[in-house]
Parts: C-alpha cells; sequence; structure tokens
C-alpha cells in the first residue's frame, strides 16, 4: 500500500447546478490559477468513476483519496440518473497533500446528469480529460450496457465481476467477458488474485520447477466468481481438464496443485484460514512437508486493488483466457 | 511419465509483473549483529518477503562475533522491523545464527554444520549469498575461511555462491588491489558483487532512461550544448557516532570515490549496445579512463577541501568537526571537498565538471545539474531580459527525487520581458507503482544474479585513479584545510575555485 496522503487538504471548490460543461472547466482552470501550491502537476492517467448513486461515489472517492502517493491526478465521478429531468449538478475541488516527500495535488468532478444525457455520458466526460493521456473508466458495481458511449470513449474499463448489481457472480463473468470482446477490461477480481497466482507459482522453483508441467489435478475452494477465475486459469495454463479441476464453495480459500509420481502425491497447496491476513504456502508429500512459507497478502482493500489496476491499463491475454476457462467450469 | 526438462518456462507465472524473485538460496551475513543489518539489510529482506521476492526456500544465517543464541538472533530481527506482521514472524524463526571469531576455523566449521542443516531443512539447494556486512579488515580473513571450507564454489548439483562487498573498496588503488587479490584468491570476479547503494536509487537509474529512452536529450548531451555540468551530494548531518570511522576516511573516500564518481558516469557514459551488466560497465569504466587525472602538485589548483566550523542547522547550534565525539582536536580530515575535473574524450573536453560534497550543508540534496550555453544573439534588450539565465537540466537523486527544466518564458504583459521558469517533475509523484528501496534492489538482483548495478573491479581502479594524487595531495596537507560554519554551503575557497571559469554553484 502506498504512503498515505498526509491529511489532504481541499485547496479550494466550486458547484453549481444546472451548469454547462464549460462552467466546469473554467471552474478547475481558475481554481488552479488561485491555488499557487497546485501550479505543478504530474498527471498519468483520467479516471472516470460512474457510480449509480451518491453512496458509492462517496466510497469511490474515498478509495481515491487513500491511493496517496498512487493518485492519478484527475478523478470525474459521474452519477447518471436518467430517470430525473435533464439538467448537470457539478461540484470540483482541488485537494492537496503530502505522500512519501512529495506535495501532490489532484482534481476531482462529481457530476450529477439527468435526464437523456445520462446515456451519453461521454459528452460529458470527454471535454473533461487530461490531454495525451489514457482514459480509466471504473464501473462501481456495474457494467457498461452495450455499446455504452462512455465505454468506447475509454483506453480501459475497471470492473469488478465479484460485485455486479442484480447478478450472479458466473453471470457477472459472463457480462464481462462480452466486454473484452471489444474492450480494454480489468478486473478488480483478477488484481486481488495476483498475490494467490504469485504465490502459487513460486511453488514450483529450484527442485520442484519442472513438476508444475507435471500436475494432474487441481482444487481451488473458494467464494464463487474468483474460484472460477482461478480454476479458469489453471485449466488454460496447466492444459488440464474441466474434469481435472475441482470447485468447492466455502468462506476460506484454498488452492491444491496435485504431481503424481511412481503411484506417489505431492501436493502444493496455498491456503488463507478465516480471518488471517496471511497465506500459508507448502508442499507436502506422504513423508511430510518438503517447503512451507507464510506470507503477507497485500491489503485487499478497494485502494490497493484499485491502485494495482490503475497501472495495468493494458490488454491481459492471461486474464481474458482464465475468464473463458471459467465460463467453462461449474461448482 | 514423459520426461520433462526444467528449462521450460512456469507456465502460471506467465502474466505475473513480480516474475522477478530470488531463486531458492541462503543469505550469510556476516556482521549480523551490526549495524548495517539491523537497519538496512534486515528490513530489506522484510520488504522482500512482503513483496512476496522470496521463495519458500529460503534462509538467513547470521555470523558474528556477538556471543547470541538463534532464538535471541531471530528475536534481533523481529525487533529491526517493527509491527512486520506473522509473515515475517513466520520467515524469521527458520534464520539461523552462527557466533565465532572471523579469523577462527571452528566458526567456519560451525557455519558449514548449519549451512547443510539450512540446505536440508529448508531445500535451498546449496545456493549460497554471502554478504559482508563487517569492517573490511576482516574481509581477506573471512574469504580466505570460506575457500578453506568449501564454501566459495557450488556443490557438484550446480547452483551459485556469490559474495556481495560492502564500501569502502580499499583505501587507495594499491590497498583496492590488495583487497581484490584476497577475494579473487576465493572467488571469481563475476561472483563478486560490490555495493554502492546509490546504484539501487530509481533516480539514478533514471539518468540511464532520461538519456538513452528520449530522443530529445541525447542529441544535446555533449560539448556543444553542455557548458558546465555541476555534481552536488550534500549532506545536513554532521559524522554522527562515526567519527572515528570519518577520521580515516574523509569525504573523498567515503562520498567522492564511490558515489560522486559512480553518478559522474552515468551521467558521461556513451550510449551502452544494451543496458545490462556488461553493457553498462564498459561505458562506465571507459567514461572514467577518460578523466583526466591531475598530478598531486596540480591539485591546490582544482580541489578545495574545507572541514566544518560550528554554525547552525535547521534552527539549532551544532559544533564544529574537531569538537565531534572521536574526532582530533587539531583533525585535518576534510568534511567538504570541492573539485573541478575535466574528462578527455570528444564528447567532454573543453566542458567542466564540477563535483562538490560536504556534511552539515545547508540542504540535504543530490543532484546533477547540466547547464547548456547561452544562446548565441538575445534578440531582446538587455533591460527586459534581466533574470534570464542559459537553460539547465537538473536531475535530483535525493530527497525529491525528479527532475527540473529551467528555460526562458515570457512575462505576461504588454513589453516582450523573459525570465527563467523552472519545469519541475516529481518522480514520486508521476507513478502509479511503488518504489522500491535501494538495498531491496540490489539485494534481490545479488540473488537472482544481475550484477548490473554491482561495481566491477576496473570501475573501482579507475576511481581510485582519480583520487589517488589527490589523496596524495592531502597528505601533504595541500591544498591548505578551509574553513565553513555548519548550515553553509562551504567555504569560500570552493566559490573561488568555481568563480575563476566565470562560474558560480547552483544553489539547490
Amino acid at each position: 500500500m502506498a504512503d498515505p496522503v498526509a491529511a489532504p487538504l481541499e485547496l479550494g471548490s466550486w458547484s453549481g447546478t444546472g451548469v454547462r460543461v464549460g462552467d466546469v472547466e473554467r471552474a478547475l482552470e481558475d481554481l488552479r490559477h488561485g491555488e499557487q501550491r497546485a501550479a505543478t502537476r504530474t498527471s498519468v492517467v483520467t479516471l472516470v468513476v460512474v457510480a449509480p448513486d451518491d453512496e458509492r461515489a462517496d466510497r469511490a472517492c474515498s478509495a481515491m483519496h487513500r491511493l496517496g502517493a498512487r493518485h492519478p491526478g484527475r478523478t470525474i465521478v459521474v452519477v447518471p440518473d436518467g430517470a430525473g429531468p435533464s439538467r448537470l449538478d457539478a461540484r470540483v475541488s482541488l485537494q492537496g497533500g503530502e505522500a512519501a516527500g512529495h506535495m501532490l495535488w489532484s482534481e476531482e468532478v462529481r457530476l450529477h446528469v439527468g435526464g437523456g444525457a445520462a446515456d451519453h455520458l461521454d459528452s460529458l466526460v470527454e471535454p473533461l480529460t487530461l490531454p495525451e493521456l489514457p482514459v480509466a473508466v471504473w464501473f462501481v458495481d456495474t457494467l457498461p450496457r452495450p455499446a455504452d458511449p462512455v465505454a468506447a470513449a475509454a483506453d480501459a474499463l475497471i470492473v469488478d465481476a465479484r460485485q455486479i448489481d442484480g447478478t450472479d457472480p458466473q453471470a457477472a463473468l459472463a457480462g464481462v467477458a462480452e466486454l473484452i470482446r471489444a474492450n480494454v477490461v480489468v478486473d478488480l477480481s483478477w488484481v486481488r488474485l495476483t498475490p494467490w497466482r504469485e504465490i502459487l507459482a513460486a511453488l514450483f522453483v529450484g527442485p520442484h520447477a519442472a513438476d508444475v508441467h507435471r500436475v494432474t489435478g487441481a482444487e481451488v475452494v473458494g467464494r464463487p466468481g474468483p474460484r472460477h477465475l482461478v480454476g479458469g486459469w489453471l485449466v488454460d495454463r496447466l492444459g488440464l481438464s474441466r474434469q481435472g479441476v475441482r470447485l468447492v464453495p466455502d468462506d476460506h480459500v484454498r488452492i491444491t496443485l496435485t504431481t503424481v509420481d511412481d503411484g506417489e502425491a505431492t501436493r502444493y497447496l496455498v491456503e488463507r484460514r478465516g480471518g488471517e491476513h496471511i497465506v500459508r504456502a507448502r508442499i507436502s508429500t506422504r513423508h511430510g512437508d518438503q517447503a512451507s512459507q507464510v506470507l503477507a497478502l497485500p491489503d485487499d482493500s478497494v485502494p490497493w486493488s484499485l491502485g494495482t489496476a490503475l497501472t495495468r491499463l493494458r490488454r491481459d491475454p492471461v486474464y481474458e483466457h482464465a475468464l473463458l476457462g471459467a465460463l467453462t467450469l461449474s461448482g | 511419465m514423459a520426461a520433462v526438462t526444467t528449462d521450460l518456462p512456469n507456465p502460471l507465472l506467465m502474466g505475473l509483473e513480480g516474475e522477478r524473485r530470488a531463486p531458492p538460496c541462503v543469505l550469510v551475513v556476516f556482521g549480523a549483529s551490526g549495524d548495517l543489518a539491523s537497519r538496512k539489510l534486515l528490513p530489506a529482506i522484510e520488504q522482500l518477503s512482503r513483496h512476496r521476492r522470496l521463495p519458500a526456500n529460503f534462509a538467513v544465517v547470521g555470523v558474528a562475533r556477538t556471543d547470541m543464541t538463534d532464538e535471541q538472533f531471530r528475536r534481533m530481527c523481529l525487533d529491526a522491523v517493527p509491527g512486520a506482521g506473522p509473515a515475517w514472524d513466520g520467515l524469521v524463526a527458520g534464520f539461523r545464527y552462527v557466533a565465532g571469531e572471523y579469523a577462527r576455523g571452528e566458526t567456519f566449521d560451525t557455519l558449514s554444520r548449519v549451512l547443510a542443516e539450512v540446505d536440508r531443512d529448508r531445500g535451498t539447494a546449496g545456493n549460497r549469498v554471502h554478504y559482508l556486512a563487517t569492517i573490511p579488515a576482516v574481509f581477506g580473513a573471512v574469504a580466505d575461511a570460506l575457500a578453506h571450507h568449501g564454501l566459495n564454489q557450488a556443490g557438484e548439483d550446480g547452483g551459485f555462491v556469490r559474495v556481495v562487498v560492502e564500501k569502502p573498496f580499499g583505501r587507495d588503488l594499491e590497498s583496492a588491489r590488495a583487497l581484490d587479490a584476497e577475494l579473487h584468491t576465493a572467488f571469481d570476479e563475476s561472483q563478486i558483487y560490490r555495493i554502492d547503494h546509490y546504484l539501487g536509487k530509481e533516480t539514478v537509474q533514471n539518468v540511464l532512461a532520461l538519456r538513452f529512452a528520449n530522443a530529445i536529450f541525447e542529441p544535446i548531451w555533449n560539448r556543444r550544448y553542455v557548458e558546465q555540468v555541476q555534481i552536488t551530494v550534500a549532506e545536513c548531518l554532521g559524522v554522527e557516532h562515526r567519527g572515528g570511522f570519518y577520521e580515516t576516511a574523509g569525504a573523498l573516500r567515503d562520498i567522492v570515490q564511490n558515489h560522486v564518481l559512480q553518478v559522474l558516469a552515468l551521467t558521461l557514459l556513451e550510449p551502452p549496445a544494451t543496458v545490462d551488466a556488461q553493457g553498462i560497465r564498459d561505458e562506465k569504466v571507459k567514461a572514467l579512463r577518460a578523466v583526466k587525472i591531475l598530478d598531486p602538485s596540480e591539485v591546490p589548483a582544482y580541489v578545495v577541501r574545507g572541514q566544518y566550523d560550528t554554525g547552525w542547522i535547521e534552527g539549532a547550534e551544532v559544533p564544529g568537526y574537531r569538537a565531534e565525539a572521536d574526532v582530533a582536536p587539531d583533525s585535518e580530515t576534510e568534511t567538504y571537498l570541492a573539485m573541478r575535473l575535466d574528462v578527455d574524450n570528444w564528447r567532454w573536453a573543453g566542458v567542466p565538471i564540477y563535483a562538490r560534497t560536504g556534511k552539515r550543508l545547508a540542504k540535504r540534496v543530490t543532484e546533477v545539474a547540466m547547464q547548456f550555453h547561452s544562446v548565441p544573439h538575445l534578440p531582446f534588450a538587455s533591460k527586459l531580459s534581466e533574470g534570464l539565465m542559459p537553460n539547465a537540466l537538473v536531475v535530483r537523486v535525493q530527497p525529491d527525487e525528479g527532475i527540473t527544466l529551467r528555460f526562458g518564458a515570457k512575462v505576461p504583459g504588454q513589453e516582450f520581458r523573459v525570465r527563467s521558469v523552472s519545469m519541475d517533475f516529481s518522480y514520486g509523484a508521476a507513478f502509479l507503482e511503488e518504489t522500491p528501496e535501494a538495498y531491496e534492489r540490489l539485494l534481490l538482483d545479488a540473488m537472482a544474479g544481475d550484477p548490473t548495478l554491482f561495481i566491477r573491479t576496473d570501475e573501482v581502479e579507475q576511481a581510485w585513479r582519480i583520487a589517488d594524487p589527490i589523496l596524495e595531495a592531502f597528505g601533504g596537507r595541500q591544498p591548505p584545510l578551509a574553513r565553513y560554519p555548519a548550515g553553509s554551503w562551504g567555504p569560500r575557497e570552493a566559490d573561488a575555485l568555481i568563480a575563476r571559469d566565470g562560474h558560480a554553484w547552483r544553489t539547490p
């Protein structure tokens, strides 16, 4: 986790109801000119957050603030409400704070979009994005509808297949699989699995390096969604058959890979017991553990996964294959 | 079952950015009860573990004269990284400790036995990285003993044995060669990793990225465009509790011979064909070889040595160097050094390279500043261009790592007035990735067998070749020791040194 911003400070703000995008642009410019400390900027991405309601928009903003030194620069938070009258309400704020010895500042634009414009968010967002930088759109607890113009305007979409309103995790995975056909998608569920993948992969080093090519079976215990992704990943990466991967529902997580040599099984196992923030990894034979390790898991909070996702705004063929593999598995 | 070869890549690693990790090995730390181990090495190992860069088959074996049990050593490791959590507890539980004198064979008999036990219990496969975090005086004895006990070479099953050596690499060219000869009786050059933690800093490496990943800088990185180069390594701190050590070192040995010349080499080197161990280090050696060697009689004209007197730092009065603990009241040791270097090659001939370093200076800062020539003709009235300075590109190494470009801009208004403005790039704020600490990076490199950021023997020799005549002059008390108040930017003599060429020191 990055250093937190020490006491982030709102350096200035502006708000208006029934405004136009040009008003928001002017407000951003005025705030920057009025605040000497914000005269320089190093931004790496424009993050657009599409949230279904204010509560989730607040949660997303809170995660952004906790990114600390990894803050991307400008965030545009959009709360669409197609049911209401057609109007644009906006709030713009300039925030500053110190992280890792650097004075950082960031801009946040919050847009409430009513009426028909909610179907054309791209027309509101594009004038506000930073030039020459990628645009990532984070759909909080939702997926974009088919041919959503705001998705088409993005360089990458951030979603969380584990948490999509009104759908079960497997249906969510199917929805994301549709998205990857035309978009770069970064799935926060997959990001959270990164340390698990690293720990499992790291068991196959030194004298055990070749064993990864001999795995004949896998068992993945965990919650729906993530366990399907892990299963799909193992099917794809290790060439296992669908029958060779067993998925078991449970709240705690355990991944076991098995090799059999001369009738003797060796198990490569990583697990997290309930409530623990550590992972235990070990290689077991009937003679006992051959290697064991306790590893810290990064805080799997939204700021961590979001911060990591923002460094990976590109196609991830391993994820895409894992996702397609996951759809073939049941359980 | 069909035979499976181990050289096939691990399919589970594909797409993982954390692909770079240590192989199974034991890190043997000599001087494990010392300051360096507690302050730098153990926290770096904890970070490597936290970032999942260590395999399950990993252990630390500490060796030192201090009498400790395994359990006491583990407690020391836990205390060195407070609040690290259960994963560190779990890792430390496998650490071992060997107490003993480095000159005694029994110490290494015990070490051999412990390493065999660790290999058996942890599956570390006979791979070793010996880290010499001791005083240099015992490097030779440790290397000898390791060779005598067969701990300097990989076993019959393959694997690796490396040795990491902390600076100082000798006190002069002769002692550096003697030290190398001692190390080379036990280890091949390919096994020796000389560490200068400056090279593990991201911004030092970023000099290479700036120069060779951009089309706009390299074409102007030469005598045609660059008027002068200034390298500053300034510290606010005094000698703290290291007075005894510092009396035998001084700024030349402590900072210039290693950090300053390493930064200089990276700044001035020719484009390498590849950024790897051989490509970079070959070019660094060529750059250092091109530095003009002074005759000791020339040193007073090119070098200023100084020592701090009492003064004020950050609102507190601090004692002068001679009043520090373990420092002689009539000490001649330099705590400040400024020098002009010349580089005899096509790229840099005639461009003065000014370097300065000191303790108890006004600010803690390390930077490299390239100052460019003024424009050949300024088409603005002189009263409208007051405050316009030549372009400068400054690479800040610490504390606020980044790059500043100074350029001229029109002042808003009816007149065509121009003045200089600075554009800042803050390295830490520009990336979403976390920055590893220097020791974390370098320890992983040593375990993974990548010597790119370590110093090769011929680099050490070239650096001493530059420093030796200056040391010789200093031995004869030339130039006379200049004084400067703590909290200033150094002695007036240093200002005079650079003013002679019509230049002035930057104020970082």
